[in-house]
């Protein structure tokens, strides 16, 4: 050892280095090992792995009343995760995609330490959430087999079959802008071959069983599926649970814990929703549009009008609702993963509230086009339209045209509401969904008699002639009664929910209320802060309508003579826009944290899924 | 033009139809299964493969086999080989996903040379090759050839190992040299060569299916090793499984009787166990007297390891050890297994011992289902344990003895003065040589230890107080990497050749299947460079290809207990299925699973086997007032590998981990000190500080708390404490204490989880 210091061997040329170097490269890149390791392998027509995987496939065809569907034997899962891989990798799925996951469910006592893992897919319903609530009829339950199948080709990507689903099985695709799913392997099934999940479990936990759906249907009515996951008489999943250790949920307890003590590992990880951006937009754009709509229909029908539909104020309105429930529809497009499909969103009328939604929403722009159309030939002539097109005629038809668009408008509210309260959803509950969603409305509708009235005040103004009337004023108070008890109501139902009794986590409103106070508690604020400046907005224009009516008269003269819009007139409209902006951008906040704050637990996760 | 009409109405419908309706298209077809050839199965139209290959996956020591599909001779995918002895058409998510994690950004794909300005400059592996030959020979020209060492990792194939060893102390003159298996296996391998006179794993994987008790010591396979559970579950026998261990982990929720002792007791279980065995007769006298040694003072040993003691000392029940002794009386065929918790651990070999004492005095050994049986850690820990020529020469000879260095001087046909005299200082002493300063350089190869050796913040001092760091890896993102002066870009696992070596001692092949990115070369190709740079190609004429450097190994083994002189190339294995050695020219088919000391015999000069024992010694630091909490460590979750540098790279194996560092405590701590689950806090050892998020879960004690070793500043906690014997540095029992980091946490109402 001490020789090769003491005499150290030639150092090699650079050059012999250099051609080592490049020969190795070289030598490097050759791929090898079939030249190496040729060697014949037997091409049987039944693939290598049936051995393994044969006994846990069907071992006869399904009868009528019966379908296929997943059978996990829980005391055989132990986490290893084999299932999620394989499924990934034997499906082709791309790099950050899996139809499979597994969860962790954990015993919170102290003498049942239980630590279960639960390997889930889709259970293929036997009311499939995700096939009732698509638009599009991109979902199919196939009348032999029972497996719900996703049409990849048919999918516009609204992603509404991800919120109807109670167990998260349905995935979407941002880069592909459509949703995917597991189809049981219905392409090996048919060559009895096993699904990748069942060919992979080194366990043998998965199996593929035959259902009897009576039998699921009578299982799901009892409430028997898994413990701390979600009830199953919402869509009666297939896949059976089965377990020595008492897992299997007797129907005493659901949600992220159960009777039994067992609780989803991930149950206090709770975090902020996907917020929807077009969706929240389309939601509160549209329903303050129908609001706006609620209250032109009563202020041009109401007899003795207080309000002229001949009025520049009328004019605006109809246009400003207009123009926001148009734009809010054209917004929702920008949710869909394929737009140029929109139009496939009437198919699944049937069963999809969403598909009802746009039918209603399409009748309702139909009725609000022609409203804006008679409201412009009514209107003053500031848009430069010729005299000629002025038909006195049209003002008949401005109430009834109002009143139609009004009635689709709240239709369509209510479809809105539909649409997420049929999901397995609490926090989207039918009751405080309405309240929200006609809430919004309901504000826009006292907003605008309140701008109405505030408008009217104004616009009297312009005339030197004309006395400010008290009805004007009715109007004003009335509507900012309305939006006072509007907001109050809504706002209290809000704050009810944020001081939750309930028990954290496993309340959906103590963790909706853990959301709100935590992680979302800057919407929170920001909510109240716009609604604040909304009513000081509006106190502002109030107060300068009021300078008109009291001294303001005189004191102005000089400065209406000298141009048509006055300073307290600048005053009242800039203060009634500016109410209507920030309480409609109040809305669009509460309607993202509507979207932010659903924490529905669906099936356990935790350690990673 | 009439009878066109009713086709282009249909055409027409049909668009319309498709427009309505589309239930196929390009979408449709991107997810279409075709028939696989080669008993593939249904596989994706888009990746059909044209050949496939076997080899065994380079993650843990299970060596599962894989089929690697190929298009043009380039991996496209994967699947396990249904015909492999080991897995039987199984593998976990790290073996599914092996193929994905080379392709990572971070690869190391060009030499690397620190500037004097503190930054990485790329150079061409001439420049990498002169500026390691140069600046080592500074060193040791100023300090003297043992100011050298370096640091090897059992992830590499054995004739790269083999090669890392015979060339930095045969060429370069280093006398200083340790493995990443220190950290795993070192305590196993001390333990059976104290007692059976050889470094050898007596069992075969089919024991697990055969037993009737299977006895799981510290080791969580479900998780550490999902394949071998697979096994365990295809056990036919309704067995009786019991789990010792702390914490009540996925295998021991699969057990049939779990056994949650104090941390660190179970030399003591082990000793008043051997005691009750001996009291109810349970000894195999026979077996005793033909082949073993020493078990009259075995006896006398353990008469003091009465049921009390054991009770107060484990903290189980006081009729724990006469249940558990009958039950293995009963058991025909009674399996031992231990893995890191017992391995990793102040008194391990001893533990150890006492487990193969059971053993050998049940005469639980030789037998189908029995054995006291180490599964091992890395991929080829036991190619490392063979033939790194570190603290051994190479084929488990012995530096200290001359007739070993004369065999191995003849067999490699060097000159016998190359042969140090003394075997290499352990792990910890090398670090202890930095300290001293009288080790100037080091050569890391393969493994990451500024991330996983124990007390980091100490190793990482002394890291910075090398004069050269030269680390050669697959990425360069590694936290050793980083800090080194010199990085090699290597090919990993799939893009070289060579063989592993699994726990039942299986030789498995790796395969060259898919290109390495950019320059990185094979580490044996740079070992080869790294010789002919040092001027001593000429004592590795013969080490031209890791095919070649087989046919030596086979002549080092010869006569060996590791005797794999049987073996006639790469193609005998691939056409096996993985030789167990010992395969002496004399076996002519191997069958596919056999296991060690059917006869008896064992590999002291004797034949017999030695009952090893000791006093146990109570922990080095146990809690106390100021640090009132014992901190586990382990494996976390089947998709994580150490220190993640390749897992981490797959996005399905991440998404299927936690996504933070998780400290799992009892709720009874977590409500003494007020923590709220998912609350953030900040935990304390005397060598560090580290922040984690806080997992309420009864599956371990009250006041023990337990972090997953793969998150990096997890060592910063880690006390550095070893086995006497084996230098295995003990991870799991650090005194530490836990404060909360943010006082927003509070608002949830503590801890009380219902």
């Amino acid at each position: 050892m001490s020789s090769t210091l003491s005499c150290p061997p030639p150092a090699p040329s650079e050059r012999a280095l250099r051609t080592l170097v490049d020969g190795l490269l070289h030598e490097q890149g050759q791929l090898t090992a079939v030249d190496e390791f040729e060697r014949a392998l037997e091409e049987s027509l039944v693939p290598d792995q049936a051995r393994y995987y044969r006994a846990l496939l069907p071992a006869r065809p399904l009868r009528d009343g019966e379908q296929y569907g997943f059978e996990v034997n829980l005391d055989r899962c132990s986490g290893c995760k084999a299932c999620v891989t394989a499924c990934h990798s034997l499906n082709g799925l791309d790099e950050n995609e899996t139809w499979r996951s597994v969860g962790l469910l954990v015993g919170t006592r102290d003498e049942r330490p239980v630590l279960q893992h639960v390997t889930t897919a889709c259970h293929h319903c036997v009311e499939p959430g995700c096939l009732s609530a698509c638009p599009t009829l991109a979902y199919e339950k196939d009348p032999v087999t029972g497996i719900v199948k996703h049409l990849d080709d048919q999918c516009f990507g609204c992603q509404y079959c991800t919120l109807a689903c109670p167990y998260g099985v349905p995935q979407y695709h941002a880069g592909k802008g459509i949703v995917r799913k597991c189809d049981l392997c219905s392409q090996r099934l048919a060559r009895d071959e096993a699904p990748a999940c069942v060919q992979a479990c080194p366990h043998e936990a998965i199996r593929v069983a035959i259902v009897s759906v009576a039998e699921a249907r009578e299982r799901a009515t009892r409430g028997e599926f898994l413990d701390a996951c979600p009830a199953p008489h919402h869509t009666t999943p297939t896949t059976r649970y089965t377990s020595q250790r008492g897992l299997v949920a007797d129907g005493t307890g659901h949600g992220a814990k159960s009777a039994n003590g067992m609780s989803a590992a991930d149950r206090f990880a709770i975090a902020p929703g996907h917020s929807h951006p077009p969706l929240a937009a389309m939601l509160a754009g549209s329903q303050w549009s129908v609001g706006m709509y609620v209250a032109l229909a009563m202020l041009t029908t109401v007899p003795n009008s207080l309000f002229s539909p001949v009025s520049l104020c009328h004019f605006v309105l109809t246009l400003f609702a207009f123009g926001l429930g148009a734009l809010s529809i054209a917004v929702a497009t920008l949710h869909l993963g394929r737009p140029w499909l929109a139009y496939r969103a009437i198919l699944g009328w049937r069963t999809s509230w969403l598909s009802r939604e746009a039918l209603v929403f399409g009748l309702f722009m139909a009725c609000a086009t022609a409203g804006l159309a008679a409201s412009v030939n009514v209107a003053p002539n500031l848009l430069g339209i010729p005299q000629w097109i002025h038909h006195a005629g049209f003002v008949g038809w401005m109430a009834p045209l109002h009143m139609a668009t009004a009635i689709t408008g709240v239709a369509g509210v209510w479809c809105s509401v539909m649409i997420y309260a049929v999901t397995p959803r609490p926090f989207w509950n039918v009751r405080d969904t309405a309240l929200k969603f006609f809430g919004t409305s309901f504000i826009a509708m006292a907003w605008t008699i309140s701008t109405a009235g505030l408008m009217e005040i104004a616009g009297e103004h312009l005339s030197p002639h004309a006395t400010i009337s008290a009805s004007s004023w009715y109007l004003v108070i009335f509507g900012s009664t309305l939006l006072l008890v509007g907001w109050s109501v809504k706002v209290g139902n809000e704050l009810a929910l944020l001081t939750t009794r309930e028990r954290f986590p496993n309340h959906w409103r103590a963790r909706t209320a853990h959301l709100l106070n935590g992680a979302l508690s800057g919407l929170v604020r920001w909510r109240v802060v716009c609604a604040t400046c909304g009513a000081v907005s509006l106190l502002a224009a109030i107060g300068a309508a009021n300078a008109f009516g009291s001294s303001g008269t005189s004191a102005m003269e000089g400065v209406s003579s000298m141009s048509n819009l006055s300073l307290p007139t600048l005053a009242v409209t800039v203060g009634c826009g500016a109410a209507g902006l920030f309480w409609l951008a109040s809305e669009l906040i509460e309607r993202t944290c509507f979207f932010t704050a659903e924490s529905t637990p669906g099936m356990p996760g935790g350690n990673g899924s | 033009m009439i009878q066109q009409l009713p086709a282009t109405m249909g055409r027409l419908l049909d668009t319309a139809r498709t427009l309505l309706h589309q239930q196929s298209g390009p979408l449709t077809r991107e997810l279409l299964l075709a028939p696989g050839r080669f008993g593939l199965g249904m596989l994706p139209t888009k990746e059909q493969p044209d050949a496939v290959t076997d080899m065994v996956c380079g993650y843990c020591s299970t060596g599962c086999g894989l089929r690697v599909h190929l298009k043009d001779g380039e991996a496209i995918g994967l699947t396990p080989t249904s015909p492999y002895p080991v897995n039987l058409g199984m593998a976990c998510p790290k073996g599914w996903e092996a193929l994905n994690v080379l392709t990572a950004t971070d690869r190391a794909t060009i030499p690397l040379r620190r500037h004097a300005s503190g930054h990485f400059e790329a150079v061409s592996w001439p420049v990498a090759v002169d500026t390691f030959v140069s600046r080592m020979r500074h060193i040791q020209r100023f300090h003297g050839s043992e100011s050298v060492a370096f640091l090897g990792s059992g992830q590499m194939p054995t004739e790269e190992i083999a090669f890392l060893g015979a060339f930095a102390k045969f060429g370069m003159g280093v006398r200083h040299g340790d493995a990443n298996t220190r950290q795993c296996m070192a305590t196993a391998a001390v333990a059976y060569k104290q007692s059976f006179g050889f470094d050898a794993p007596p069992f075969t994987y089919a024991d697990l299916e055969q037993s009737d008790v299977l006895i799981f010591i510290g080791a969580n396979p479900c998780i550490a090793h999902p394949i071998l559970w697979e096994r365990v579950m295809r056990n036919r026998r309704s067995p009786q499984i019991v789990v010792i261990d702390p914490r009540r982990t996925e295998t021991a929720m699969q057990a049939t009787w779990h056994l949650p002792l104090r941390p660190k007791s179970d030399l003591v279980l082990h000793y008043g166990l051997a005691r009750q065995l001996i009291a109810i007769g349970a000894v195999d006298q026979t077996f005793v007297a033909a082949h073993t040694s020493g078990f009259d003072d075995f006896q006398q040993f353990v008469q003091p390891y009465t049921q009390e003691v054991v009770a107060a000392e484990t903290g189980l029940p006081g009729d724990t050890v006469e249940r558990l002794a009958r039950l293995i009386q009963r058991g025909t065929a009674v399996s031992f297994w231990w893995t890191m918790g017992v391995n990793q651990s102040h008194e391990g070999v001893r533990t150890a011992q006492a487990i193969i004492n059971l053993a050998l005095m049940t005469g639980n050994i030789g037998r189908p289902g029995t054995g006291a049986n180490s599964i091992t850690g890395q991929c080829n820990a036991m190619g490392s344990r063979l033939f790194s020529n570190t603290t051994g020469l190479l084929g488990g000879r012995d530096f200290l003895n001359p007739d070993h260095r004369g065999e191995v001087a003849r067999i490699l046909n060097i000159d016998e003065t190359v042969i140090p005299h003394k075997n290499s200082l352990a792990y910890p002493e090398i670090l202890s040589e930095v300290r001293a300063g009288r080790i100037r350089a080091l050569w890391v190869v393969g493994t990451n230890p500024a991330h996983s050796w124990i007390d980091q913040s100490d190793f990482h001092e002394l890291l910075d107080r090398l004069d050269f760091l030269v680390v050669q890896d697959m990425y360069l993102s590694t936290e050793t990497a980083s800090k080194a002066d010199l990085v090699l870009p290597a090919a990993g696992w799939g893009e070289k050749a060579g063989t592993v070596i699994n726990s039942e001692r299986r030789i498995g092949l790796i395969k060259k299947v898919t290109r390495a990115p950019g320059q990185a070369l094979a580490d044996f190709h740079i070992f080869r460079l790294l010789a002919e740079g040092w001027g001593v190609g000429e004592m590795f004429r013969e080490w031209t290809s890791p095919a070649a450097v087989f046919q030596i190994l086979k002549r080092l083994s010869r006569g060996r207990p590791c005797d794999i002189s049987g073996i006639r190339d790469y193609a005998h294995i691939d056409e096996c299925g993985g030789l167990q050695w010992p395969v002496p020219e004399s076996l002519v088919e191997p069958s596919t699973e056999r296991r060690l000391f059917a006869d008896g015999g064992f590999f002291h000069v004797d034949g017999r086997a030695r009952f090893v024992m000791d006093t146990p010694v109570p922990l080095p630091e146990p809690p106390d007032a100021e640090f009132p909490l014992l901190l586990l460590t382990g494996r976390g979750t089947v998709t994580q590998w150490h220190t993640e540098t390749r897992t981490a790279k797959s996005v399905v194996l991440k998404k299927l981990a936690p996504p933070d560092l998780q400290l799992a405590m009892h709720p009874d701590d977590a409500e003494r000190w007020a923590l709220a689950p998912e609350s953030a806090v900040t935990v304390e050892s005397r060598y560090g500080t580290l922040d984690a998020t806080v997992l309420v879960s009864p599956t371990v004690q009250k006041g023990n708390v337990f972090l997953p070793m793969h998150h990096p500043s997890v060592n910063q906690l880690t006390a550095p404490q070893f086995d006497p014997h084996s230098r295995q540095p003990s991870y799991k029992a650090t005194a530490i204490r836990v404060r909360p980091r943010s006082q927003r946490a509070r608002v949830i109402e503590p801890t009380k989880m219902n």
